[in-house]
Protein backbone atom coordinates (compact mmCIF):
# COMPACT_ATOMS: atom_id res chain seq x y z
CA UNK A 1 0.00 0.00 0.00
CA UNK A 2 1.28 3.38 -0.80
CA UNK A 3 1.42 6.37 1.74
CA UNK A 4 -1.71 8.07 -0.02
CA UNK A 5 -3.62 4.79 0.82
CA UNK A 6 -3.44 5.51 4.92
CA UNK A 7 -4.80 9.05 4.47
CA UNK A 8 -8.45 8.16 5.83
CA UNK A 9 -6.39 5.41 8.45
CA UNK A 10 -4.74 8.87 9.80
CA UNK A 11 -7.71 11.11 10.06
CA UNK A 12 -9.55 8.08 11.48
CA UNK A 13 -7.13 7.59 14.25
CA UNK A 14 -6.52 11.62 14.77
CA UNK A 15 -10.07 11.53 16.08
CA UNK A 16 -10.36 7.82 17.35
CA UNK A 17 -12.98 6.60 15.47
CA UNK A 18 -10.66 3.75 13.96
CA UNK A 19 -10.94 0.14 14.33
CA UNK A 20 -8.56 -2.29 16.12
CA UNK A 21 -7.80 -3.53 12.99
CA UNK A 22 -7.03 -0.51 11.10
CA UNK A 23 -4.91 0.71 14.01
CA UNK A 24 -2.65 -1.78 13.67
CA UNK A 25 -2.22 -1.73 10.09
CA UNK A 26 -1.60 1.77 10.67
CA UNK A 27 0.74 1.25 13.44
CA UNK A 28 2.79 -0.56 11.30
CA UNK A 29 2.88 1.67 8.42
CA UNK A 30 3.57 4.21 11.10
CA UNK A 31 6.91 2.10 12.28
CA UNK A 32 8.73 2.58 8.94
CA UNK A 33 7.05 5.52 7.55
CA UNK A 34 8.70 8.91 8.90
CA UNK A 35 6.75 10.78 6.54
CA UNK A 36 3.44 9.69 7.64
CA UNK A 37 4.63 9.53 11.28
CA UNK A 38 5.31 13.40 10.56
CA UNK A 39 1.75 13.95 9.11
CA UNK A 40 -0.32 12.74 11.42
CA UNK A 41 1.60 15.01 14.28
CA UNK A 42 1.48 17.85 12.33
CA UNK A 43 -2.69 17.18 11.80
CA UNK A 44 -2.61 16.91 15.45
CA UNK A 45 -1.29 20.10 16.44
CA UNK A 46 -3.27 21.42 13.72
CA UNK A 47 -6.74 20.23 15.48
CA UNK A 48 -4.86 21.57 18.58
CA UNK A 49 -4.91 24.97 16.92
CA UNK A 50 -8.48 25.16 15.63
CA UNK A 51 -10.01 24.16 19.20
CA UNK A 52 -8.68 27.67 20.53
CA UNK A 53 -11.26 29.16 19.31
CA UNK A 54 -14.24 28.86 21.98
CA UNK A 55 -17.90 28.76 21.02
CA UNK A 56 -19.43 32.35 21.95
CA UNK A 57 -22.99 33.38 22.77
CA UNK A 58 -24.89 35.25 20.54
CA UNK A 59 -26.86 36.36 22.98
CA UNK A 60 -29.88 36.77 20.76
CA UNK A 61 -32.74 35.57 23.28
CA UNK A 62 -35.28 34.82 20.00
CA UNK A 63 -38.75 34.17 21.70
CA UNK A 64 -41.18 32.75 19.42
CA UNK A 65 -44.76 33.87 20.05
CA UNK A 66 -48.21 32.32 18.74
CA UNK A 67 -50.08 33.45 16.19
CA UNK A 68 -53.31 34.89 16.91
CA UNK A 69 -54.88 33.49 13.61
CA UNK A 70 -53.80 32.51 10.59
CA UNK A 71 -55.13 34.26 7.75
CA UNK A 72 -56.03 33.13 4.20
CA UNK A 73 -52.69 33.38 3.18
CA UNK A 74 -51.39 32.46 6.18
CA UNK A 75 -53.04 28.93 5.49
CA UNK A 76 -51.66 28.91 2.61
CA UNK A 77 -48.64 29.09 3.86
CA UNK A 78 -48.50 26.39 5.94
CA UNK A 79 -50.33 24.20 4.32
CA UNK A 80 -48.83 24.82 0.47
CA UNK A 81 -50.61 25.82 -2.18
CA UNK A 82 -50.74 22.08 -3.44
CA UNK A 83 -53.00 21.06 -0.24
CA UNK A 84 -54.52 24.38 -0.77
CA UNK A 85 -55.49 23.39 -4.52
CA UNK A 86 -56.56 19.76 -3.71
CA UNK A 87 -58.80 20.63 -1.02
CA UNK A 88 -60.28 23.46 -3.00
CA UNK A 89 -61.16 21.70 -6.07
CA UNK A 90 -62.43 18.59 -3.92
CA UNK A 91 -64.86 21.26 -1.95
CA UNK A 92 -65.91 22.12 -5.42
CA UNK A 93 -66.84 18.50 -6.70
CA UNK A 94 -68.69 17.98 -2.91
CA UNK A 95 -70.45 20.87 -4.06
CA UNK A 96 -71.19 19.96 -7.87
CA UNK A 97 -72.38 16.39 -6.77
CA UNK A 98 -74.37 17.69 -4.13
CA UNK A 99 -76.17 20.41 -6.50
CA UNK A 100 -76.70 17.32 -9.05
CA UNK A 101 -78.16 14.69 -6.07
CA UNK A 102 -80.62 17.40 -5.56
CA UNK A 103 -81.50 18.21 -9.11
CA UNK A 104 -80.81 21.86 -8.95
CA UNK A 105 -81.78 24.42 -11.49
CA UNK A 106 -80.50 27.69 -11.90
CA UNK A 107 -81.55 30.18 -14.42
CA UNK A 108 -81.30 33.68 -14.80
CA UNK A 109 -83.91 35.79 -16.89
CA UNK A 110 -84.19 39.49 -16.91
CA UNK A 111 -81.62 40.23 -14.23
CA UNK A 112 -83.60 37.43 -11.84
CA UNK A 113 -81.69 34.48 -10.80
CA UNK A 114 -84.22 31.31 -10.09
CA UNK A 115 -83.21 28.33 -8.30
CA UNK A 116 -84.93 25.29 -7.58
CA UNK A 117 -84.00 22.05 -5.50
CA UNK A 118 -85.84 18.69 -5.39
CA UNK A 119 -85.10 15.46 -4.66
CA UNK A 120 -87.16 14.41 -8.07
CA UNK A 121 -86.39 15.51 -11.55
CA UNK A 122 -87.33 19.14 -12.04
CA UNK A 123 -90.70 19.04 -14.88
CA UNK A 124 -90.44 21.66 -17.03
CA UNK A 125 -93.47 23.31 -17.75
CA UNK A 126 -94.90 22.87 -21.03
CA UNK A 127 -94.89 26.10 -23.56
CA UNK A 128 -99.00 25.88 -24.01
CA UNK A 129 -99.13 26.75 -19.84
CA UNK A 130 -96.81 30.01 -20.02
CA UNK A 131 -99.67 31.58 -22.55
CA UNK A 132 -101.64 34.68 -21.78
CA UNK A 133 -105.09 35.57 -22.39
CA UNK A 134 -106.26 39.30 -23.83
CA UNK A 135 -108.50 39.59 -20.58
CA UNK A 136 -104.93 38.82 -18.59
CA UNK A 137 -103.12 41.85 -20.59
CA UNK A 138 -106.12 44.04 -20.46
CA UNK A 139 -105.79 43.00 -16.66
CA UNK A 140 -102.49 43.80 -16.17
CA UNK A 141 -102.46 46.85 -17.94
CA UNK A 142 -105.01 48.19 -15.36
CA UNK A 143 -102.72 47.08 -12.38
CA UNK A 144 -100.16 48.57 -13.92
CA UNK A 145 -102.11 52.17 -14.08
CA UNK A 146 -103.53 51.69 -10.83
CA UNK A 147 -99.74 51.16 -9.39
CA UNK A 148 -98.55 53.89 -11.37
CA UNK A 149 -101.40 56.61 -10.35
CA UNK A 150 -100.54 55.37 -6.51
CA UNK A 151 -96.68 55.61 -7.23
CA UNK A 152 -97.58 59.37 -8.35
CA UNK A 153 -99.62 59.90 -5.63
CA UNK A 154 -97.21 59.01 -3.16
CA UNK A 155 -94.80 61.29 -5.12
CA UNK A 156 -96.65 64.65 -4.64
CA UNK A 157 -97.71 64.34 -1.04
CA UNK A 158 -93.99 63.22 0.06
CA UNK A 159 -92.84 66.60 -1.80
CA UNK A 160 -95.16 68.56 -0.35
CA UNK A 161 -94.35 67.23 3.12
CA UNK A 162 -90.82 67.72 2.50
CA UNK A 163 -91.58 71.37 1.23
CA UNK A 164 -93.41 71.95 4.89
CA UNK A 165 -90.47 70.87 6.62
CA UNK A 166 -88.32 73.21 4.75
CA UNK A 167 -90.50 76.22 5.41
CA UNK A 168 -91.08 75.09 9.34
CA UNK A 169 -86.71 74.89 9.35
CA UNK A 170 -86.46 78.37 7.69
CA UNK A 171 -89.31 79.96 10.11
CA UNK A 172 -87.41 78.41 13.24
CA UNK A 173 -84.06 79.58 11.89
CA UNK A 174 -85.56 83.07 11.55
CA UNK A 175 -86.87 83.30 14.65
CA UNK A 176 -84.19 82.30 16.10
CA UNK A 177 -82.40 84.52 14.73
CA UNK A 178 -84.73 87.65 15.42
CA UNK A 179 -84.51 86.89 19.21
CA UNK A 180 -80.56 86.87 19.17
CA UNK A 181 -81.26 89.55 17.53
CA UNK A 182 -83.14 91.48 19.93
CA UNK A 183 -81.10 90.35 23.03
CA UNK A 184 -78.42 92.02 21.38
CA UNK A 185 -79.78 95.41 20.58
CA UNK A 186 -81.18 95.12 24.36
CA UNK A 187 -77.91 94.74 26.11
CA UNK A 188 -76.45 97.32 23.94
CA UNK A 189 -79.13 100.26 25.00
CA UNK A 190 -78.37 99.04 28.93
CA UNK A 191 -75.10 99.56 28.56
CA UNK A 192 -75.53 102.96 26.80
CA UNK A 193 -77.52 103.60 29.28
CA UNK A 194 -75.54 102.99 32.48
CA UNK A 195 -72.60 105.33 30.89
CA UNK A 196 -75.15 108.18 30.08
CA UNK A 197 -75.79 107.49 34.32
CA UNK A 198 -72.38 107.46 35.36
CA UNK A 199 -71.14 110.75 32.84
CA UNK A 200 -74.52 112.36 34.73
CA UNK A 201 -73.09 111.66 38.47
CA UNK A 202 -69.51 112.83 37.69
CA UNK A 203 -71.37 116.14 36.20
CA UNK A 204 -73.67 116.34 39.30
CA UNK A 205 -70.52 115.60 41.86
CA UNK A 206 -68.04 118.15 39.49
CA UNK A 207 -70.64 121.23 39.89
CA UNK A 208 -71.41 120.76 43.79
CA UNK A 209 -67.68 120.84 44.36
CA UNK A 210 -67.47 123.77 42.13
CA UNK A 211 -70.64 125.35 43.98
CA UNK A 212 -68.98 124.74 47.46
CA UNK A 213 -66.00 126.42 45.94
CA UNK A 214 -67.50 129.31 45.07
CA UNK A 215 -69.45 129.67 48.55
CA UNK A 216 -66.38 129.39 50.59
CA UNK A 217 -64.80 132.16 48.47
CA UNK A 218 -67.70 134.62 49.15
CA UNK A 219 -67.70 133.85 52.58
CA UNK A 220 -63.62 133.40 53.27
CA UNK A 221 -63.58 137.37 52.10
CA UNK A 222 -64.42 139.77 54.30
CA UNK B 1 -36.29 16.97 29.14
CA UNK B 2 -35.16 15.71 25.61
CA UNK B 3 -35.46 16.76 22.35
CA UNK B 4 -37.83 14.26 21.30
CA UNK B 5 -40.06 15.29 23.98
CA UNK B 6 -40.08 18.93 23.16
CA UNK B 7 -40.85 18.39 19.81
CA UNK B 8 -44.04 16.11 20.92
CA UNK B 9 -44.99 18.49 23.33
CA UNK B 10 -44.31 22.10 20.35
CA UNK B 11 -46.13 19.55 17.21
CA UNK B 12 -49.37 19.54 20.33
CA UNK B 13 -49.27 23.47 20.53
CA UNK B 14 -46.95 24.03 23.16
CA UNK B 15 -44.85 27.06 21.83
CA UNK B 16 -43.04 27.00 25.00
CA UNK B 17 -40.81 23.90 23.72
CA UNK B 18 -40.10 25.40 21.04
CA UNK B 19 -38.51 28.18 22.48
CA UNK B 20 -36.77 25.54 24.97
CA UNK B 21 -35.31 24.01 21.94
CA UNK B 22 -34.39 27.34 20.43
CA UNK B 23 -32.65 27.92 24.05
CA UNK B 24 -30.75 24.63 23.76
CA UNK B 25 -29.44 25.07 20.28
CA UNK B 26 -28.71 28.19 19.50
CA UNK B 27 -25.14 28.67 20.84
CA UNK B 28 -23.87 25.64 19.09
CA UNK B 29 -25.84 26.11 15.52
CA UNK B 30 -24.46 30.39 16.28
CA UNK B 31 -20.97 29.46 16.10
CA UNK B 32 -21.48 26.81 13.56
CA UNK B 33 -22.89 29.32 11.16
CA UNK B 34 -20.39 31.80 12.27
CA UNK B 35 -17.28 29.66 11.77
CA UNK B 36 -18.79 28.82 8.49
CA UNK B 37 -19.68 32.09 7.02
CA UNK B 38 -17.03 33.84 9.70
CA UNK B 39 -19.19 36.91 10.03
CA UNK B 40 -21.10 37.31 13.09
CA UNK B 41 -23.97 39.92 12.02
CA UNK B 42 -24.66 37.23 9.04
CA UNK B 43 -24.47 34.34 11.19
CA UNK B 44 -27.18 35.79 13.72
CA UNK B 45 -29.09 36.89 10.26
CA UNK B 46 -28.67 33.40 9.51
CA UNK B 47 -29.38 31.73 12.76
CA UNK B 48 -32.74 33.25 12.65
CA UNK B 49 -33.62 31.85 9.51
CA UNK B 50 -32.83 28.72 10.30
CA UNK B 51 -34.80 28.42 13.10
CA UNK B 52 -37.56 30.10 11.39
CA UNK B 53 -37.95 27.41 8.90
CA UNK B 54 -37.63 24.60 11.70
CA UNK B 55 -40.94 26.48 13.23
CA UNK B 56 -42.28 26.31 10.14
CA UNK B 57 -41.35 22.47 9.04
CA UNK B 58 -41.45 20.85 12.37
CA UNK B 59 -44.43 19.23 11.76
CA UNK B 60 -42.65 17.61 8.49
CA UNK B 61 -39.71 15.80 10.40
CA UNK B 62 -41.20 11.91 10.72
CA UNK B 63 -38.24 10.68 13.09
CA UNK B 64 -38.08 13.06 15.55
CA UNK B 65 -35.06 11.48 16.57
CA UNK B 66 -33.02 12.86 14.09
CA UNK B 67 -33.77 16.70 15.16
CA UNK B 68 -29.84 17.45 15.40
CA UNK B 69 -29.12 16.17 11.75
CA UNK B 70 -32.40 18.17 10.06
CA UNK B 71 -31.52 21.37 12.19
CA UNK B 72 -28.14 21.32 11.40
CA UNK B 73 -29.11 20.31 7.42
CA UNK B 74 -31.21 23.54 7.50
CA UNK B 75 -28.43 25.71 9.26
CA UNK B 76 -26.05 24.25 6.28
CA UNK B 77 -28.56 24.91 3.61
CA UNK B 78 -29.16 28.22 4.65
CA UNK B 79 -25.04 29.23 5.38
CA UNK B 80 -24.81 28.01 1.56
CA UNK B 81 -27.70 29.85 0.19
CA UNK B 82 -25.80 32.66 2.22
CA UNK B 83 -22.30 32.32 1.13
CA UNK B 84 -23.45 31.67 -2.30
CA UNK B 85 -25.34 35.45 -2.39
CA UNK B 86 -22.52 36.93 -1.30
CA UNK B 87 -20.25 35.42 -3.46
CA UNK B 88 -17.47 36.52 -0.45
CA UNK B 89 -15.40 33.59 -1.12
CA UNK B 90 -11.49 34.80 -0.60
CA UNK B 91 -11.11 31.67 -3.59
CA UNK B 92 -12.68 32.11 -7.27
CA UNK B 93 -13.95 28.61 -6.21
CA UNK B 94 -15.99 28.42 -9.52
CA UNK B 95 -12.30 27.67 -10.84
CA UNK B 96 -11.65 24.61 -8.73
CA UNK B 97 -14.64 23.18 -9.51
CA UNK B 98 -12.91 20.59 -12.22
CA UNK B 99 -9.99 20.37 -9.93
CA UNK B 100 -9.75 17.40 -8.37
CA UNK B 101 -9.45 17.59 -4.25
CA UNK B 102 -5.26 17.39 -4.10
CA UNK B 103 -5.07 19.96 -6.89
CA UNK B 104 -7.27 21.98 -5.08
CA UNK B 105 -6.07 21.64 -2.02
CA UNK B 106 -2.72 22.42 -3.14
CA UNK B 107 -3.85 25.83 -4.83
CA UNK B 108 -5.52 27.02 -2.13
CA UNK B 109 -2.77 27.23 -0.15
CA UNK B 110 -0.05 28.72 -2.73
CA UNK B 111 -2.97 31.52 -3.65
CA UNK B 112 -2.78 33.41 -0.29
CA UNK B 113 0.34 34.50 1.08
CA UNK B 114 -0.32 37.71 1.82
CA UNK B 115 -3.61 37.04 3.07
CA UNK B 116 -2.60 36.24 6.37
CA UNK B 117 -1.59 38.14 9.23
CA UNK B 118 2.30 40.10 9.83
CA UNK B 119 3.96 37.54 11.81
CA UNK B 120 5.61 40.00 14.20
CA UNK B 121 1.84 41.90 14.59
CA UNK B 122 0.32 38.79 16.23
CA UNK B 123 -0.92 39.85 19.68
CA UNK B 124 -2.90 36.51 20.46
CA UNK B 125 -6.54 37.05 19.26
CA UNK B 126 -6.37 33.36 17.81
CA UNK B 127 -10.06 33.71 17.12
CA UNK B 128 -9.38 36.16 14.42
CA UNK B 129 -6.88 34.36 13.07
CA UNK B 130 -8.73 31.02 12.90
CA UNK B 131 -11.84 32.93 11.41
CA UNK B 132 -9.69 34.12 8.72
CA UNK B 133 -8.13 31.02 7.98
CA UNK B 134 -11.15 28.92 7.18
CA UNK B 135 -12.14 31.34 4.95
CA UNK B 136 -9.62 30.20 2.71
CA UNK B 137 -10.40 26.90 2.13
CA UNK B 138 -13.14 26.32 0.15
CA UNK B 139 -16.73 25.46 2.03
CA UNK B 140 -16.72 21.48 1.94
CA UNK B 141 -13.32 21.03 3.65
CA UNK B 142 -14.80 23.92 5.77
CA UNK B 143 -17.72 22.35 6.60
CA UNK B 144 -16.48 18.98 7.34
CA UNK B 145 -13.53 20.85 9.71
CA UNK B 146 -15.91 22.92 11.70
CA UNK B 147 -18.33 19.57 12.35
CA UNK B 148 -15.42 17.81 13.32
CA UNK B 149 -13.07 20.29 15.27
CA UNK B 150 -16.12 22.48 17.03
CA UNK B 151 -18.69 20.28 17.90
CA UNK B 152 -17.33 16.70 17.85
CA UNK B 153 -19.58 15.00 15.51
CA UNK B 154 -18.91 11.39 14.35
CA UNK B 155 -18.15 10.32 10.82
CA UNK B 156 -21.11 9.19 10.93
CA UNK B 157 -23.35 11.57 12.13
CA UNK B 158 -21.67 14.08 9.22
CA UNK B 159 -22.09 11.33 6.69
CA UNK B 160 -26.28 11.92 7.87
CA UNK B 161 -26.02 15.75 7.63
CA UNK B 162 -24.25 15.84 4.87
CA UNK B 163 -25.24 13.25 2.67
CA UNK B 164 -21.78 12.24 1.28
CA UNK B 165 -20.30 9.17 1.65
CA UNK B 166 -17.42 8.52 4.50
CA UNK B 167 -14.50 8.68 2.83
CA UNK B 168 -15.42 12.14 0.89
CA UNK B 169 -15.54 13.29 4.58
CA UNK B 170 -12.36 12.03 5.56
CA UNK B 171 -10.67 13.12 2.51
CA UNK B 172 -12.19 16.22 2.88
CA UNK B 173 -11.01 16.54 6.53
CA UNK B 174 -7.32 15.52 5.47
CA UNK B 175 -6.95 17.86 2.72
CA UNK B 176 -9.07 20.75 4.68
CA UNK B 177 -6.57 20.26 7.86
CA UNK B 178 -3.67 19.72 5.33
CA UNK B 179 -4.48 23.41 3.85
CA UNK B 180 -5.30 24.39 7.08
CA UNK B 181 -1.51 23.89 8.80
CA UNK B 182 0.19 25.14 5.35
CA UNK B 183 -2.00 28.76 6.32
CA UNK B 184 -1.07 27.93 10.05
CA UNK B 185 2.83 27.70 9.05
CA UNK B 186 2.89 30.65 6.63
CA UNK B 187 1.40 32.85 9.69
CA UNK B 188 3.73 31.59 11.73
CA UNK B 189 0.43 30.06 14.26
CA UNK B 190 2.24 26.88 14.17
CA UNK B 191 5.19 28.12 16.48
CA UNK B 192 5.16 25.83 19.95
CA UNK B 193 5.93 28.79 22.21
CA UNK B 194 2.69 30.97 20.64
CA UNK B 195 0.53 27.64 20.73
CA UNK B 196 0.76 27.69 24.83
CA UNK B 197 0.58 31.41 24.52
CA UNK B 198 -3.07 31.30 22.91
Amino acid sequence: MKCEDYQNLIIEELYDEITPGDRKKLKSHLRVCPDCTARLEALRSTSQTLKKWPDVDPKLNLTFIPEKRLSANGWLKRFGFKQFAYGFAGACAAVLLILAIGNTRISYQNGDFEFQASLRPVQTALPSENYLTKADLEQFKQENYTTIGQIITENNERERIRQALVLSDLYNEMETKRQTDLVAVSQTLQQVNYGNEERFDQTNQALSALIQYVNYQFTAKP
Amino acid sequence: MTDEILIDKFLKGHIEAFNTLVWRWETPLYNFILRYLGDGDQAKDVLQNTFIRAYKSLHRLKDHSRFSTWIYQIALNQCHDCWKSQKRANLNISDLEDDDEENRHERITMADPACGPDKSAFNGDIAEYLRRALLLIPEEQRVVIIMKEYHGLKFTEIEAILQIPLNTIKSRLYYGLSAMQKVFKQWGLDREDLRYEM
